[in-house]
This record gives C-alpha cells, sequence and structure tokens, in this order.
C-alpha cells in the first residue's frame, strides 16, 4: 500500500478527479484504512466548502446590472 | 431593418448565454481586484470585450469558460501593476503545511483521543468567518489566488484552467497546490494572532 505521505502529496489531484484511475484507486484503497488520510481529505473538503460559501455571498449590485443593459442597448444600435 | 433583426438576435443570443453568469463573474472580480469599484468595472469592460469579440464565440462551447477568460486577460492587463504583491514566497515551507495539523492540539487539548474526525474539523474550522476566508485568500498573490478560485469556485478542471489563464497544465497544478498552502498559512497566522496557537 501507499504511504500516507504519498496519499497527501496528491490529495488536491485525488479531490480534483485529476488522477488517472490507477493512482485514484491506490489514493481510495489507503484511505480507507487510514483515519489519519481521512481526517487530512475531510478537513480539505470542507475548507473548500467554506471558500465557496464565502466566495458567493454577494450578487452584483443592481447598479451594475442596469449599467451593463444600458451599454448592451447602446451596442447593439451601434 | 433586416440588420436591426440581426443585431436585436446577437444581442439576445448574448444575453441569455452571459448575464446570467454576472454573479460569478462579480464575485471573482471583488476577489481579484479586492474592492468594489474595480470589480464593476472590469466586470462591465469584461461584458463589452465579450460583447465585441461575440462572433468569435463558437455555440456550444463553454460560455463562462470563455467570458472569464476575458474578464482574467483584462484584469491582467489593467489591474496587475498596480496591485502590490509580496515579491518571494517560500514554498519549500509551505509544501508540507497543514493547517489541520498545526490547529488540531490548541482545541482539543483534554479528550483528543475521544473525538470524532468531523467533530474535530468542524472545532477547528469553527473560529473562521467567511471575512477570514476571504482576507486570507485576498492575501496570496495573484496568480496563485486566481487558479485556486477558478478551481474551488468555479470549478474548472486543471485542463480547462490552463486554457483560461494560457498556462501549462503542470503549472495550473502547482499553482493551485500552492495557492491552497497559502492560504491555509495565512489562516494559521490569524490564529496566531488571535492566540488560539502558540507560536511555532
Amino acid at each position: 500500500m501507499i504511504k500516507c505521505e504519498e496519499v497527501l502529496k496528491h490529495l488536491y489531484e485525488y479531490l480534483d478527479k485529476q488522477l488517472d484511475e490507477r493512482a485514484y484507486e491506490e489514493i481510495e484503497e489507503h484511505l480507507k484504512l487510514c483515519k489519519h488520510c481521512c481526517k487530512h481529505r475531510d478537513f480539505e473538503i470542507e475548507l473548500r466548502n467554506m471558500v465557496v460559501r464565502s466566495c458567493f455571498q454577494k450578487r452584483a449590485p443592481d447598479l451594475l446590472k442596469n449599467k451593463i443593459n444600458r451599454m448592451l442597448d447602446d451596442l447593439q444600435a451601434e | 431593418m433586416s440588420n436591426e433583426n440581426t443585431n436585436q438576435d446577437k444581442k439576445q443570443r448574448f444575453e441569455s448565454l452571459f448575464l446570467p453568469l454576472m454573479d460569478n463573474l462579480y464575485n471573482l472580480a471583488m476577489r481579484m481586484t479586492r474592492n468594489p469599484g474595480d470589480a464593476e468595472d472590469l466586470v462591465q469592460e469584461t461584458y463589452l470585450k465579450a460583447y465585441r469579440f461575440f462572433d468569435h464565440f463558437q455555440e456550444g462551447t463553454n460560455a463562462k469558460a470563455w467570458v472569464i477568460t476575458i474578464l482574467t486577460n483584462t484584469f491582467r492587463t489593467k489591474y496587475r501593476k498596480s496591485q502590490k504583491e509580496p515579491s518571494q514566497v517560500d514554498f519549500e515551507a509551505i509544501e508540507n503545511f497543514f493547517l489541520v495539523d498545526e490547529l488540531k492540539p490548541a482545541i482539543h487539548p483534554a479528550n483528543k483521543s475521544e473525538a470524532r474526525n468531523s467533530d474535530e474539523i468542524t472545532e477547528i474550522l469553527k473560529s473562521y468567518v467567511s471575512d477570514d476566508i476571504i482576507s486570507a485568500l485576498e492575501n496570496i498573490p495573484e496568480q496563485f489566488r486566481m487558479a485556486v478560485l477558478l478551481s474551488d469556485v468555479e470549478r474548472f478542471n486543471y485542463q480547462e484552467i490552463a486554457e483560461i489563464i494560457g498556462a501549462s497544465v503542470g503549472t495550473v497544478k502547482s499553482r493551485i497546490f500552492r495557492g491552497r498552502k497559502l492560504l491555509q498559512k495565512q489562516l494559521y497566522e490569524f490564529a496566531k494572532e488571535r492566540g488560539i496557537v502558540g507560536k511555532k
């Protein structure tokens, strides 16, 4: 079985689903048996969820929407 | 008359493809420019360019990737130079930095063996609010911040990000890795300032 060190090194690629099938399965197998690496995985997932929530707080301001709508009207008329 | 109809049709197609993406573009622009005024200008300029280049957009391809490529390029040419960025980052030191390991002992001193993983993680992250995450993100250098946002928030894969920012997949992978590590290091610094962890 691959070492924890290897798993942690490729954890992001694993979570981003950017590994080939074999490397992916090796990490899956390791995670089934290693609580330590599972904690790292769960932490990364949770932190990422926080990043996503934090970055989607605001809607584009209405003023900006209006400005862009007006701009598109002008562009169409060109 | 027919020309007018064509223009109207073009505008309608443009609007249906790109207006629903305005919140995404605005939030991304906010994180990159770090202030609402510049963010609005960046989004508006992105729409202007997108409309002017709309004839080059291939129907059926990824509209979000296309318009974000325009935003990224506009940001780079217009705002990057004016921003102060740390010139040197010690990457060796961050490659093996794991926030989860750094914060654990300070928060679970007594019953750490009993705590389940999920409880422990919730405890560790509970001390951070959205504004902390945003400050931490905004403190990391622009090219790493962009890579993390395109991956974590916009959910592009490495190949798509490579095309958007005009870099190799290897570069993208390394920027995402380092960007996420820099984010954790920054969050660790916040924890240190608040006395949640001892000095290392």
